[in-house]
């Protein structure tokens, strides 16, 4: 749920001007609660997850994992997400030193490599289906493309959620509400990020193996 | 305080000390290809197998988490830290329970099927 | 088209008059009375929480009807052998709509209308942490439960069960759209739950006034954050199950289905995963009305505070680590069932502390019945049952016996009904006079009480023996011969009861709005807790000035230093302008399109359903691009309010 609320006056407020801008006026509620939402995200994965696991090995005799995995191509999307995840960092360590033209440049940077990394992936996906290896064939691969897939589908929301917030930056600049939404966006692509890491090591790296 | 968010500041104060250069950053990026590449160099170069592999590439996917949430995700600046440590404990914990948990009750079913 | 809308049976004919004639009415009532614009700007476009309490509460009285007539269809169609009052068929349909509604269009919105009712009010809020995201769950429930209650009418109810397990809702079993209507508007619905766990996580954690420690909180808000915690990391297993079983129907992939390497065990598996942790999200906020009550109504402090914390805390994670007593049966071997046996055996051990601090809280208090207290007495033998069959039910071999039979439909019944509908009763009379402004009328609602309690004795005891005779659940009707006639007939007397019990609710409300007693003071109870200290209803910003708390029941410790008529009046000179978030259309309308998203998938008509979803993410962004979602109301305005409400 992208939506979060603009708060209440905060009325913890004490030493407001020490904090970093995006948790001031209300900012820190809205922080906790996207934390919160990851929580439940991380849930929504860990099903995920659990199914792929008892499901891998039910290939029904099509194609199996260590058949249809591509290495370099997990591989390069792999390290393209994790730049991604570093760039993504940088465009909030700009914005806290209040640098908006280094903040967007970091953040179109973090989109064109999130780009590159569902574009990837999409394309791995069409040579595996062309190959017979659809979600329709069996267990294994219904939980495949389900897991993947969904976390594909975080990856293209990020980049839509990234690219709404580009032009608010570009025509406003920063205050304490465009920080906030930069900040949490960027917690939320760490987050796939970590994902990610989960789907490179136990469906790809394992699965290969 | 009485004015929100919207009236005020359309400046950015320099009100937080961020270092100088992104020192923090760039670690975690090295350490973040580090992890993956010995991860790699362990499972496709065939230098461990079985449980032993699983294990080393696990823990360094659990060293990535540690990476993402300190160096870039800052989890313990400012206010609200404890509750946001608490919920991703929560979260892992209850991850650990639902992952784990469907594997050893499923593995009978597995059997059967 | 043709199977567009059910036809066929005489009693959905009249369902459908019936629509028509209350849709008209309803129509024509705000035409007459110049109401569309109040209705849009007072409540459809409210973030208002102590209007969406009231309208979480409206709705779960409604779903309460739909679903218990439900249940008094299939008693009347059991209470004799050979009864051919509803077919087989109609009978799945009506058990499936009956556990579903009053699980999740029932008990959570009820539930979610005590959080809105109270936790802002008893921390010193001015509203929760997202009062727009407070609006989108509302209406996402709202509308999740719309798509599910027009199946009946269009298209045809889903018939698997509440549990709806595959492989028999796979397509191949179940075509139609009926399990759609179950997937779609229990998903879109449990959105909106997890939106109000994260909302009042945050509330409690972040909103709390001055001075509130946590271990100051009233121990309802602490049952909410223990129920919260339950919803975030329980809810998405469901939203995952759903998810999968949905791709199974629609797309054709092969989670759950018999062929090409599917497991129907594992979406039992996630769904538990979720069920059971349900039962205590819906069950603690529950345990928390009633640590109020009994306090309240006893005219002390809670007994055993730091206990009742722990054992709330312990009850959510524990609760969470016993989910295969559901399946025992499956046979994931000896030592799963054993373990899962144990751990919820071992929940058993915080509810009894409770149950005894409950105990000791009412010993030597001036214990006085109003309805509140009188429901909090009812629960209490109540409990106690369901508390002693469900240890028998989870010794994993003597389930082997009970699962699924009538043992087990009087043991949930137990403790969904002697547990939570008695709980969010007792919190519904509590919290009427500050949400209204009147009290609802003692008489009446003590017959309410008399005939649900007793029916309900009536009819769940007997399902007990039921089942130990064999009478397995979800049965549409049984031979003669059996030896099962006396028993079910009772039981069927003992569901009139509870139905007669219902309408004395119906009435004392309708009696109460024109009669009740109005409540001038704010404070009817003689309550502990802040909520008391407002008047009834409370001004939109319910608090002029922010209070700064000093001890636990922080309201009695006011009044009992004799400073409650000074602590009532407001120095107007000192007032603030107040930071107040402003009413919206867009979470309204998200919620009608991820209805025409639902719908249009339930049918399979692609293009509706990206219309659908489209309006979705138009919705999204266009909240994301708005600048000024909030505003300041001046002090004279703040003043003028005050005023008319004698507090200057
Ligand atoms: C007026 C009070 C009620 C009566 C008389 C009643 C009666 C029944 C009956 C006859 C069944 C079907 C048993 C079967 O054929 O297997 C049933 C099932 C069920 N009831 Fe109730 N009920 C009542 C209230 C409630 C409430 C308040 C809840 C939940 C909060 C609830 C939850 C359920 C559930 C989950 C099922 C299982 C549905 C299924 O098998 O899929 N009931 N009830
Ligand atoms: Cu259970």
């Amino acid at each position: 749920m992208a939506v979060m609320e603009q708060t209440l006056k905060d009325l913890h407020g004490a030493g407001e001007h020490r904090k970093p801008l995006e948790y001031t006026h209300g900012g820190s509620v809205n922080i906790l609660g996207f934390w919160l939402f990851l929580a439940t995200d991380l849930m929504v994965f860990a099903t995920l997850f659990a199914t792929y696991l008892i499901l891998k090995t039910h290939t029904d005799g099509g194609p199996t994992a260590a058949g249809i995995f591509d290495i370099p191509g997990y591989v390069a999307e792999t390290f393209i997400l994790l730049t991604s995840s570093f760039t993504c960092g940088l465009a909030t360590y700009s914005m806290r030193k209040n640098a908006k033209a280094a903040a967007l440049t970091w953040l179109a940077i973090t989109m064109a490599l999130g780009l590159a990394f569902v574009g990837l992936e999409a394309s791995e996906f069409a040579k595996d289906v062309a190959d017979g290896a659809t979600m329709q064939r069996s267990a294994f691969l219904s939980a495949f493309y389900t897991l993947v897939g969904t976390h594909g589908a975080h990856v293209s929301l990020g980049i839509l959620w990234m690219a709404s917030l580009f032009f608010q930056i570009a025509r406003r600049g920063f205050d304490a509400v465009r920080a906030r939404k930069l900040f949490v966006v960027g917690l939320y692509w760490h987050f796939l990020d970590i994902v990610w890491v989960f789907i490179f090591t136990v469906v790809y790296t394992m699965g290969v193996r | 305080m009485a004015n929100s968010a919207v009236s005020q500041s359309t400046n950015l104060e320099p009100q937080f000390h961020e270092e100088a250069f992104p020192w923090k950053h760039i670690i975690g990026y090295v350490l973040s290809l580090v992890l993956t590449g010995a991860a790699l160099w362990c499972a496709l170069g065939y230098h461990l197998r079985g449980s032993a592999l699983i294990v080393t590439i696990l823990a360094m996917a659990v060293l990535q988490i540690v990476v993402q949430l300190f160096l870039f995700m800052h989890l313990t600046e400012s206010d609200g830290t404890r509750a946001h440590v608490w919920t991703i404990c929560l979260g892992f914990f209850f991850t650990f329970v639902v992952v784990a948990g469907t594997i050893w009750i499923m593995s009978f079913g597995s059997q059967v099927a | 088209m043709k199977n567009f809308f059910v036809t066929g049976d005489p009693m959905i004919y009249a369902s459908d008059v019936l629509i028509v004639l209350v849709l008209v009415g309803i129509i024509f009532t705000l035409t007459y009375f110049k109401k569309w614009g109040w209705l849009w700007r007072e409540w459809l476009t409210t973030v208002d929480h102590k209007k969406i309490a009231i309208m979480y509460l409206i709705c779960a009285i409604l779903m309460l009807f739909r679903g218990g007539v439900d249940a008094e269809l299939m008693r009347t169609q059991l209470a004799v052998p050979n009864n051919h009052l509803l077919s087989a068929e109609h009978y799945d349909q009506i058990f499936t709509t009956h556990g579903t509604i009053m699980i999740l269009f029932m008990a959570m919105p009820i539930l979610f209308a005590m959080f809105n009712a109270a936790v802002p009010l008893q921390i010193g809020a001015r509203d929760v942490a997202f009062p727009y995201l407070n609006a989108v769950s509302f209406w996402l429930f709202f509308f999740g439960a719309l798509l599910f209650n027009i199946s009946f009418v269009i298209g045809g109810s889903p018939d698997a069960g509440w549990t709806s397990y595959p492989p028999l809702t796979e397509l191949q079993f179940d075509p139609g759209p009926g399990e759609n209507y179950y997937l779609l508007a229990v998903q879109i619905s449990g959105f909106g739950s997890i939106a109000t766990g994260i909302n009042f996580m945050a509330t409690i954690l972040k909103m709390r006034a001055p001075g509130m420690t946590l271990m100051k909180m009233p121990l309802f808000c602490w049952s909410v954050l223990a129920s919260c915690i339950v919803i975030l990391f329980a809810f998405p297993a469901l939203t995952g199950a759903l998810l999968l079983l949905t791709l199974d129907r629609v797309v054709g992939t092969h989670f759950f289905t018999m062929l090409a390497g599917g497991n129907p065990m594992q979406f039992i598996n996630l769904f538990w995963i979720w069920g059971h942790p349900e039962v205590y999200i819906v069950v603690l906020p529950a345990f928390g009305i009633y640590s109020e009550v009994v306090s309240t109504f006893s005219s002390k402090r809670v007994f055993g505070y730091k206990s009742m914390v722990f054992s709330l805390m312990a009850i959510a994670v524990v609760g969470y680590l016993t989910w295969v007593h559901h399946f025992f049966t499956m046979g994931a071997g000896a030592d799963v069932n054993a373990f899962f046996a144990i751990s919820t055996m071992c929940v058993g051990i915080p509810t009894g502390v409770k149950v005894f601090n409950w105990l000791l809280t009412m010993f030597r208090g001036r214990i006085r019945l109003n309805l509140p207290m009188l429901w909090t007495l009812g629960f209490i033998p109540n409990f106690a049952l369901a508390g002693a069959t469900g240890v028998m039910l989870a010794a994993a071999p003597g389930d082997y016996q009970y699962h699924n039979s009538y043992f087990l439909v009087a043991h949930f019944h137990q403790a969904l009904i002697g547990g939570v509908v008695y709980g969010m009763l007792a919190g519904m009379y509590y919290w009427w006079p500050k949400l209204f402004g009147f009290v609802l009328d003692e008489r009446l609602g003590k017959w309410a009480f008399w005939f649900f309690n007793i029916g309900f004795y009536v009819c769940f005891m007997p399902q007990y023996e039921l089942g130990f005779m064999g009478m397995t659940r979800r049965m549409y009707t049984y031979p003669a011969n059996m030896g099962w006639t006396t028993l079910n007939f009772i039981s069927t007397i003992g569901a009139y009861l509870m139905g007669i019990g219902f309408l004395f609710i119906g009435a004392q409300i309708v009696y109460s709005i024109f009669r009740g007693q109005r409540d001038l003071t704010g404070d009817p109870w003689n309550g502990r807790t802040l909520e008391w200290s407002l008047p009834s209803p409370p001004p939109a910003y319910n608090f002029a000035q922010i209070p700064h708390v000093q001890e636990r029941d922080e309201w009695w410790r006011i009044k009992q230093a004799g400073l409650a008529d000074a602590y009532r009046k407001v120095n107007l000179n000192e007032l603030e302008p107040i930071h107040m978030p402003k009413n919206s259309g867009i979470p309204f309308l998200m919620g009608v399109s991820f209805f025409v998203g639902g719908f249009g998938l339930v049918f399979g008509w692609t293009v509706v359903a990206i219309i659908g979803f489209a309006g979705v993410f138009l919705c999204l962004l266009a909240r994301s691009l708005q600048e000024k979602t909030d505003y300041h109301i001046p002090v004279s305005e703040v003043q003028q309010t005050e005023i008319s409400l004698g507090r200057a």
